[in-house]
């Protein structure tokens, strides 16, 4: 039984801490980026593309939403190697974000288009307007109102999953974890410190992403 | 002595006052029917006789018991005070027999056996006792109520308050509820309805109360309030209403 | 020694999905146990026991797993329990998946309108009574679809018990991976025995939910 917990060792490596932040506050926003690019890409295939790519849009969904994040991040890492594709980790680490991410975000958006009421869109057709116009007049800002709240959870925790990358030895702020605790062997402390570092990332992700809100939406 | 005594309550929600300085006495065995506009306070002074809201002023005392006293078991009082609601409000997930003999078997501790018993007796008194293992989903809205009513007549009240039952049904129901609410009176039950059946009103009611933006407005002998009113807010209430 | 990657790998790597299920089903218990004390508590009358649920529940779900598997992986010695990767992970996923599961079965028992309630408490039963015979009865048909898409969560978090050593799936695949030099080949087939063990159960989530919509 050790006694003492002694975090002084874990703050004083306060600058592994940083770079670590630093890295995941980068992953998530290439992360968000991309995965939402591709989730509107994919969200707009199944509702309004051609069976065949309907088919494809849901398979890909289907097939990142039933598989671990980590697996996929090993077969990306580790697998595309054997085809001589040899990405470094970083690359890799958003590589897997992006396309877990994407698959999630599709599902959200798709239901943020679907709940725009049917009336809504008849009433803009009955005024004249193109589909085209319908889309930009009538349904993208309803659409994204109902879509925020989830999208802003999922990204939440697409930022605490990054996590992940930590096991391909991507030097984020979990992966600093193993750093500090080589050099002060204060693993319980380490995490720990880790852990509520990841709650603070998490508090202002939430007020950022509440506060965009209601700069954007509630003021109307 | 009454059986339900309400004096000088007053009850806002919020900022906005909807029961005002209201007094009203209830003497076992009468039927008093509380009419007026939506907005009047009348459901909200109903639902104040079980503590389903809370007062700010006056007290409200049902068989000597005190409503509003924070020491009051609210639970004891209302295994006496029977309420049927306007959406009926019955368990979906519960035959009509476990509906009516949940309450006596888990708070009376009754034995499901003689629950159930009670649960026919009640049953043929509304008049649906074939319908004793039925679901609700499998009931008209008019006979979904009478077992409501029977709900709470099995649990054997002092005085039962009544909320519009009436209003959520379709015209040609109301009359099958009505008719349990007539054989109920006639058997001497304490009643308080809020109600727009002027004819009930005037037929079973021993008493009517004109309630007004919160306040009892008027009030007397059924027959003569209804047949003459007295104040101009009343008269065009009525007018309204019987046209 | 290189082996290439056979039936055999095959087999093994099915056979270790076992503990990615037992795994799951002991988390899922823990989840189950914990989530519908939080979930209760966070509708009692008691507010500051709402507030403390409602916190504790906010700094589950703002830190991520692999956080609280090494906090208590590393934790346990410290109370004098040896390390165990078993034991650690099955809290660690319990506590995390408490948060999740009894926010879900919050949602169920809310979403019973108001008026149940009132006809219960006006018959005079008390408010565990109320729960017990009237509002849960009606939640679990409810929290039943969004508790098995929970499920599918549960099973995919295990792969994380990988990184504190414990052999499920996911680390008999890294082990079958260094051992054959077929990463592809290995996780590829690791990936497809997790859909099998996901993928019916999320569609099974969707009848569910499906029916309970047509049932309304």
């Amino acid at each position: 039984m050790r006694y003492g917990l002694q975090f002084r060792d874990v703050f004083a490596a306060w600058e592994s801490l940083l770079e670590g932040v630093y890295i995941t506050l980068l992953l998530s926003a290439f992360a968000m980026l991309g995965g939402l690019t591709i989730g509107i890409i994919c969200a707009a295939a199944r509702v309004y593309g051609p069976r065949w790519l309907k088919g494809i849009a849901a398979g890909y969904v289907e097939i990142i939403r039933n598989t671990p994040l980590l697996v996929q991040l090993f077969l990306i890492f580790f697998g595309l190697p054997s085809f001589g594709i040899r990405l470094d980790g970083l690359t890799a680490a958003i590589l897997a974000l992006v396309i877990n991410l994407g698959a999630y975000a599709a599902e959200i958006v798709r239901a943020g288009f679907e709940a725009v009421p049917k009336a809504q869109i008849e009433a803009g057709h009955s005024l004249g307007l193109s589909g085209l116009q319908v889309f930009r007049y009538v349904v993208v800002f309803p659409a994204l109102k109902a879509m925020y709240p989830a999208l802003a959870s999922q990204f939440v925790l697409l930022m605490l999953a990054t996590s992940v990358v930590s096991q391909i030895s991507v030097e984020d702020l979990f992966h600093a974890a193993s750093i500090i605790q080589s050099r002060t062997f204060r693993d319980f402390e380490v995490y720990t410190v880790i852990g509520v570092l990841y709650l603070g990332l998490a508090f202002a992700f939430r007020g950022l992403f509440a506060g965009l809100y209601f700069w954007v939406f509630a003021r109307r | 002595m009454s059986l339900v005594d309400i004096q000088a309550i007053s009850k806002s929600y919020g900022s906005l006052p909807v029961l005002k300085d209201v007094s009203l006495g209830v003497a076992k065995g009468e039927v008093v029917a509380v009419i007026g506009r939506s907005g009047s306070g009348k459901s909200t002074l109903l639902r104040c006789i079980n503590g389903l809201e809370p007062i700010q002023a006056g007290t409200i005392t049902v068989d000597g018991v005190r409503v509003n006293d924070p020491k009051t078991d609210l639970r004891k009082l209302r295994q006496e005070v029977g309420i049927v609601f306007q959406s009926f409000n019955l368990f979906p997930h519960l035959s009509v027999c476990e509906n009516i003999t949940l309450a006596p078997r888990v708070v009376r501790k009754q034995s499901p056996d003689a629950a159930r018993e009670v649960a026919r007796e009640v049953l043929h008194r509304v008049g649906l006792e074939e319908k004793l293992d039925a679901y609700p989903s499998q009931l008209s809205g008019g006979q979904q109520q009478r077992v409501a009513i029977a709900r709470s007549l099995a649990m054997r009240p002092k005085v039962m308050l009544f909320d519009e039952v009436t209003s959520a049904l379709d015209p040609e129901l109301t009359g099958e509820v009505l008719k349990v609410l007539e054989a109920v009176a006639q058997e001497g039950m304490t009643m308080i309805l809020v109600t727009h059946e002027m004819g009930f009103a005037r037929r079973f009611g021993s008493r009517v109360v004109f309630m007004h933006e919160g306040r009892i407005h008027e009030e007397g002998q059924a027959a003569a309030v209804l047949a003459a009113p007295k104040t101009p807010e009343l008269q065009t209430f009525l007018s309204a209403v019987l046209h | 020694m290189i082996r290439t990657f056979s039936y055999i790998d095959v087999m093994y790597l099915v056979a270790a999905a076992r503990w990615t299920l037992a795994l799951t089903a002991t988390a899922f218990c823990g989840s189950a146990l914990l989530g519908l004390v939080l979930a209760i508590a966070r509708i009692s009358p008691i507010a500051p026991l709402r507030w403390l649920v409602a916190a504790y529940i906010y700094v589950v779900q703002g830190t991520p797993l692999l956080v609280w598997l090494f906090v208590i992986f590393f934790g346990l010695p410290l109370l004098g329990v040896s390390v165990n990767p078993w034991l650690a992970a099955a809290i660690a996923f319990s506590v995390y998946g408490s948060a999740f599961l009894g926010e879900i079965w919050r949602g169920a028992l809310i979403s019973i309108a108001r008026t149940q309630w009132e006809a219960g408490a006006s018959l005079g039963l008390s408010m565990s009574q109320q729960l017990r015979y009237i509002i849960i009865p009606q939640s679990v048909r409810i929290a039943i679809p969004p508790t098995v898409g929970f499920l599918v969560q549960l099973i995919k978090n295990t792969s994380l018990a990988a990184t504190i050593g414990l052999v499920e799936l996911t680390r008999e695949g890294q082990l079958t991976a260094a051992g054959t030099y077929m990463p592809f080949a290995v996780f590829t087939t690791v990936a497809c025995i997790y859909f099998a063990m996901c993928f019916p159960l999320t569609q099974w989530s969707r009848s569910l939910e499906r029916k309970l919509d047509v049932a309304r």
